[in-house]
């Protein structure tokens, strides 16, 4: 018979083993007690002491590291978090949930490849607590680095065994990726039938919000309309605005589509909204005010709201450079329209012209080089589509190769949509100079499509008055800034007409303007008895856009000066914010 | 060339070629979002070969210079053919200047060796403008890491100014003489005058400091006054019609539990006269103060008996100073103990220290029933000097009519201010110098500093002991992990009242609504400037000390290095400095110095001295301008050498020089040949080509100097 108090030395040892290791645990534990107390008395170096001397107490405990890297997590600090993030990895390699805050860290700064690297790690250790939030992240960072197969083999085969709606969103948000527009509708309105009758009204927005993208992409703005405004009216957020903001704007509703990206841009934690009205403002003519907006996103480094949007640096740089680039641009063309007089004044001109023109050639080149570079991913990854069109549009002007990418990118979305015809029209036309490729451009845009019709008039511009008069009428600020302007005709009378009528030509002239005879734009010069010379300027339907008058005199000087204003009001694009 | 070869001449390019390069990595950094890698690496050695070989080859100016010109453009079209013409021009038309500068200075480097002096000219110029901030570098670098590289650049830069200027001038010289060379052609006697001479001109650069510091003074509103070395507030307060506001980091501050909106104090401005206003008076407030608070970190921790008001919380407050007089001791009111701290050697910060300070939060209700424990009466008298004149006395009266006790009072001052003014950074100028008459009466509108005086003065008219504090007022809102950076447009000017049984209370009388018509030049400084500071006190928080230092004992050899650090950082017009120095050492011993002699002789009474200062004037300008006298020449064999080289009746002139010099007979008739004379001549060496004229502007005349 065995006896008992044999085993009494082994149950002994046993027993302090267990209680050791428990009066350690205990040890740890009461040290992340008191850290989480000094956050919550928002005395974060207290608790940031408490982990460093933890740390040198216990080196081996990586819950420690893992508790710092979470601190600096919930303040922001990435870069802080993930280096601690990475001392308890060494510690403990296979802690899910050390794992996935590493995932998520690095994808707040950016760094996608990595947390994919992670996330797949941990779908393969197939943690059950985490599992469902692993796949929505896989997935999702899946999509932002293009890898939209692997994302769909991942979500179809999770969602065989159960539904989840972020799942199914998520699937849709590949789809699309792959530019399937059925799949991805029907994932979408799968996730979002689950949102609307579990009462999720914010997941079920901003569903309806990328439904609206995607039938926005395939050109399909009514369907994009009405499922930004069921977004809206489901919970009003800065996207359903911004998406509407874009529909006005491609419509070329400016009134209604300023308003809309003013409302979504007081709602906005990111400055997309902002990028929006910047590119508007540039568009219309408000160079400066797109400067100005442009710089101060700029002076906000902080990106960490990438991680939730389809957007990484490259690309947001990209958007920011170009509209620099046009606007530089714009300002030096506009500069070059502004009516000089004297030596000096046009000395000046001529040297604010040249140093603008370098800024935009700096910023355009900055956007060419960034977009290379990006359609060299895009094509890594698979996209052909986005790949071909961006390289195209960094090879703007570079007339071969911006033609054959055309080409590849139309060949490649004409098979998805025919609606996508117009625009190769006008971007091929544009770059190849074919009048007849815009023309058919023209004719075949929509009336949603205001916006492309507005440019491909413009490229047509320098051919026909008729396009030049049509292109005023829909933007007056969108002349000047890309070189154009309308003839003006000049007609003086009253007193001193030779002298006056001399003068104001060559003012205009010498401006750049075109002096003809009979014009679209009529300038009118009278005077009176009483000497005050009284300017008109009139548009192409014969109202009078502005209006001055001279009581001291016609100098060269004061000339140009009343010229100029006349001439910047009669080139501006009016606004009235808020009507909508 | 001519006559043997110059072996040394390889040698001499070299520091000319590295300025080249310098800027050119210096550009490629600026643009380096643009210029695709390629183009970095490939197209500056490239454009060196062919500048180099263009002079190699021997190949005459026109098809050389053309050959350069051209070259670019037929592998444009190349790339063009290989569908890599993006890419080409995204290097090419943002760098095609400098590249063609760089391939043509190589190739005119031994034709025309005058040239030289505009190449470095501009190739030093450029290197010294160009941007070399936290970006240019590579990331992960510690602050004063890249404060040190930026120095070492900087002077790097000019030591291969030197040299370059050296070798120019040695080509010239043997392009000149027709001789080979024998020696490399720099003197180290030079450089120790260098060495020496930067000694004075440091001295001279101490005595502008203070110049730049009364000037900061008047465009910091009188708050802050900066230098080159320092950046503190100023001990007298005074008021300027208009101030400027620079949003420059300058601490970070933190305490624990939430961000609140604090007061730091720098100063109690407790003094006031006629003449100066409301000033520091640290002799006459240690004296009246049982344990006065010192106006600068002591060296090691100290305490101070809190004065036991009532309603006071003991608030911990760390500080880390950025662009702060290491000295400055900043804390809320009212410190009861200091503990500065030594910290790590590299860091980012000047100082850093932790206060205890018993902070009030004694409400209306307790306030409004203070007055049972009141100053001393010499105390009080000296906290209510200045409050004896009428047009306060009757303000006060005016403004307190329907308050009895202290805490109406000042209540009803700090409102009165917030009703009836606007804030303004441009209060303007009072017609008759008396600012704050001006601020009262008539314009209503000032900055923070206008507001405290004001309050002060009808506060002491009222019979109520005040005093002004200035320091920094903190925005909570930017509080990240508790810190929160401050800025120097943060600086601020308020009132502390004193309430028996509750000590010094603060008031805010300056109006936050701005003046019509004004907007608010609101400051922002990126997260990018900070964040890496609190990582930085974060992470290195183990390697922080107490500071425990002998009170007398201030030299402090870690604390030198530290302003240099701060000062590298903080003052951008470094490289601007560096420079500027450069130029006067380089200038100073045989341009400024010796031109300023001669042009004092030109107004002199004397013909001869006249004629003598008008000769060695344009002597001089010849000798820089490639005419440089041989050792053992006469002035007359020199001139008539310079005449058969083309410049005209310089030999007369110079004989009527020598005759001004020597002779003892010399008249106004004498003067007026000389003047045509001189006519004669310039006119001549106007001709002569502009590039002679040219290196004359520039050299520094090391070698212009006359062996008579």
């Amino acid at each position: 018979m065995v006896n008992p108090k044999r085993y009494i030395p082994v149950l002994l040892l046993v027993l302090y083993l267990i209680s050791g290791s428990l009066l350690y645990a205990d040890a740890v534990d009461s040290i992340l007690q008191k850290v989480d107390e000094a956050v919550q008395d928002e005395s974060y170096t207290r608790a940031i002491a408490i982990i460093e001397e933890g740390k040198k107490a216990y080196p081996d405990d990586y819950r420690l590291p893992m508790q710092a890297g979470e601190l600096y997590m919930g303040r922001e600090l990435y870069h802080l978090a993930l280096a601690e993030f990475k001392e308890a990895e060494v510690l403990n390699p296979s802690s899910g949930e050390l794992l996935y805050e590493m995932a998520e860290s690095y994808g707040y700064l950016g760094k996608n490849n990595d947390a994919v690297n992670l996330l797949e790690r941990l779908h393969a250790m197939n943690i059950p607590d985490l599992k469902d939030d692993v796949i929505d992240d896989l997935s999702w960072m899946y999509f932002k680095t293009y890898r939209m197969d692997d994302g769909i083999v991942l979500l179809e085969t999770a969602l065989k065994d159960s539904f989840n709606r972020n799942w199914a969103h998520t699937l849709g948000t590949l789809y699309s990726g792959l530019y399937n527009l059925e799949k991805s509708r029907y994932w979408y309105m799968k996730s979002i039938d689950d949102a609307l009758n579990s009462g999720d009204e914010l997941f079920a927005s901003v569903a309806y919000y990328n439904l609206s993208l995607l039938d926005y992409s395939f050109y399909l703005y009514g369907n994009a309309r009405d499922e930004a405004l069921r977004s809206l009216e489901i919970r009003p957020r800065s996207g359903g605005y911004m998406i509407i903001g874009e529909l006005d704007f491609l419509a070329w509703n400016i009134n209604d589509a300023i308003a809309s990206y003013r409302k979504a841009e007081s709602r906005d934690e990111t400055p997309l909204s902002r990028v929006d009205i910047a590119s508007f403002y540039q568009r219309i003519g408000y160079l400066d005010e797109a400067i100005r907006f442009v710089q101060e996103i700029q002076n906000n480094p902080d990106d960490s709201w990438m991680y939730h949007y389809g957007v990484n640096r490259m690309r947001f740089a990209m958007d920011l450079h170009l509209i620099l680039a046009d606007s530089w641009k714009g300002k030096s063309y506009l500069e070059a329209f502004r009516i000089k007089v004297g030596f000096f004044q046009r000395f000046s001109s001529g040297v604010k012209r040249l140093f603008w023109r370098l800024k935009g050639m700096y910023h355009d080149r900055i956007y060419r080089s960034l977009t290379l570079r990006y359609s060299g991913e895009l094509r890594d990854e698979g996209n052909n589509l986005d790949a071909a069109w961006n390289a195209a549009s960094a090879s703007r002007g570079y007339r071969r190769r911006s033609l054959a990418y055309l080409e590849e990118a139309r060949l490649i979305e004409t098979e998805l949509t025919p609606r996508a015809v117009p625009w190769y029209e006008m971007e091929m036309g544009r770059e190849a100079g074919d009048e007849s490729l815009l023309i058919n451009a023209l004719k075949d845009f929509t009336e949603d499509e205001g916006d492309p019709y507005e440019q491909t008039l413009r490229a047509l511009a320098g051919r026909s008055g008729a396009y030049l008069q049509e292109l005023y009428s829909l933007n007056p600020g969108g002349l000047r800034q890309y070189g154009l302007s309308l003839p003006v005709a000049v007609n003086v009378s009253g007193e001193h007409n030779r002298v006056l009528s001399r003068r104001v030509r060559r003012l205009l002239k010498s401006s750049g303007y075109r002096v003809l005879r009979s014009a679209a734009s009529v300038l009118t010069v009278s005077t009176g008895e009483s000497g005050i010379v009284k300017l008109y300027l009139s548009g192409p339907d014969g109202s009078t856009c502005s209006k001055t008058a001279l009581k001291e005199g016609y100098s060269m000087e004061r000339l140009a000066l009343a010229l100029s204003g006349m001439f910047d009001k009669f080139y501006f694009t009016p606004l009235s914010e808020g009507k909508k | 060339m001519s006559g043997g070869s110059d072996r040394f001449f390889t040698f001499r390019i070299i520091p000319r070629f590295g300025l080249h390069l310098i800027g050119w990595v210096l550009l490629c950094r600026l643009l380096q979002d643009a210029l695709p890698v390629f183009w970095v690496w490939g197209a500056f050695p490239f454009t060196a070969v062919l500048g180099y070989l263009a002079y190699r080859t021997g190949l005459k100016p026109p098809f050389a210079i053309g050959g350069i010109l051209l070259v670019p453009w037929i592998l444009r079209l190349g790339a063009g053919v290989l569908s890599s013409l993006v890419f080409f021009d995204n290097g090419w038309f943002l760098t095609a200047p400098y590249l063609y500068f760089t391939a043509l200075s190589l190739y005119l480097v031994k034709r025309r060796p005058n040239w030289g002096f505009i190449e470095i000219f501009l190739l030093t110029g450029f290197s010294i403008l160009m941007p070399r901030g936290e970006a240019f570098w590579p990331q992960g670098l510690s602050g004063p890491v890249i404060d040190s590289l930026n120095l070492l650049l900087t002077i790097l830069i000019v030591l291969l100014t030197m040299l370059s200027l050296a070798s120019v001038r040695r080509d010239s010289e043997i392009r000149l003489s027709g001789t080979s060379p024998t020696r490399m052609g720099f003197s180290s006697g030079r450089a120790v005058y260098i060495l020496v001479f930067s000694g004075l001109i440091f001295l001279l650069f101490l005595a502008g400091n203070r110049v730049r510091r009364d000037e900061s003074i008047q465009s910091g509103g009188g708050l802050l006054a900066s230098d080159m070395f320092r950046f503190d507030f100023n001990e007298v307060l005074s008021l300027e019609p208009e101030i400027s506001l620079n949003g420059e980091l300058t601490m970070l501050y933190r305490e624990d539990g939430s961000a609140t909106l604090r007061y730091l104090r720098r100063y109690t401005l407790s003094g006031w006269t006629e003449e100066k206003g409301f000033f520091r008076d640290g002799e006459n407030e240690s004296l009246l103060d049982a344990t006065p608070i010192p106006a600068n970190l002591p060296g090691s921790p100290r305490s101070w008996s809190g004065g036991e008001f009532l309603s006071r919380t003991g608030i911990r407050q760390e500080y880390y100073l950025v662009a702060l007089d290491p000295e400055s001791f900043f804390a809320l009111n009212e410190p009861v103990a200091v503990e500065p701290w030594t910290i790590w050697d590299d860091a980012s910060f000047t100082r850093a220290y932790a206060v205890e300070s018993m902070v009030s939060v004694a409400g209306p209700w307790e306030l409004v029933d203070s007055g049972q424990r009141p100053l001393p009466q010499k105390k009080r008298e000296y906290y209510l000097k200045g409050g004896d004149n009428p047009y306060f006395v009757s303000l006060a009266e005016k403004i307190t009519r329907d308050y009895n006790d202290p805490w109406g009072k000042a209540s009803a001052i700090e409102r009165w201010f917030h009703e009836n003014y606007y804030y303004s950074l441009h209060p303007g100028m009072a017609p008759d110098g008396n600012q704050l008459n001006w601020f009262l009466e008539e314009s209503r509108k000032g900055y923070c500093s206008y507001f405290a005086f004001a309050m002060t003065r009808i506060c002491r008219a009222a019979g109520i002991p005040s005093r002004v504090a200035v320091g920094f007022l903190t925005d909570p809102d930017t509080s990240t992990l508790g810190f929160v950076p401050v800025r120097s447009d943060q600086a601020h000017a308020w009132v502390e009242v004193w309430f028996d049984e509750y000590g010094w209370i603060t008031f805010n009388p300056t109006s936050d609504v701005m003046a019509p018509g004004e907007e608010y030049p609101f400051q922002f400084i990126s997260p990018d400037e900070w964040l890496p500071l609190i990582e930085e006190v974060l992470t290195r928080s183990g390697e922080v000390s107490v500071s425990v230092e002998d009170d007398e004992d201030t030299s402090d050899e870690g604390s030198w290095w530290k302003r240099a650090f701060s000062l590298v950082r903080h003052r951008p017009l470094l490289p601007w400095t560096v420079g500027g120095l450069f130029l006067l050492i380089l200038y100073l011993p045989r341009r400024i110095i010796p031109g300023l002699f001669r042009m004092g002789l030109l107004l002199s009474s004397q013909p001869r001295r006249r004629v003598q200062g008008r000769w060695s004037l344009f002597a001089g300008s010849l000798s820089r301008g490639g005419y440089r006298p041989l050792k053992g020449e006469t002035p007359l064999d020199w001139a008539i050498r310079v005449e058969a080289a083309g410049v005209s009746g310089f030999t007369s002139w110079t004989k009527l020089y020598l005759k001004a010099e020597y002779s003892p007979h010399f008249n106004l008739e004498d003067e007026i040949s000389g003047i045509e004379k001189y006519r004669e001549v310039l006119n001549s060496w106007r001709k002569a080509g502009y590039a002679g004229h040219l290196r004359s502007f520039i050299n520094p005349g090391w070698n212009g100097g006359f062996p008579w």
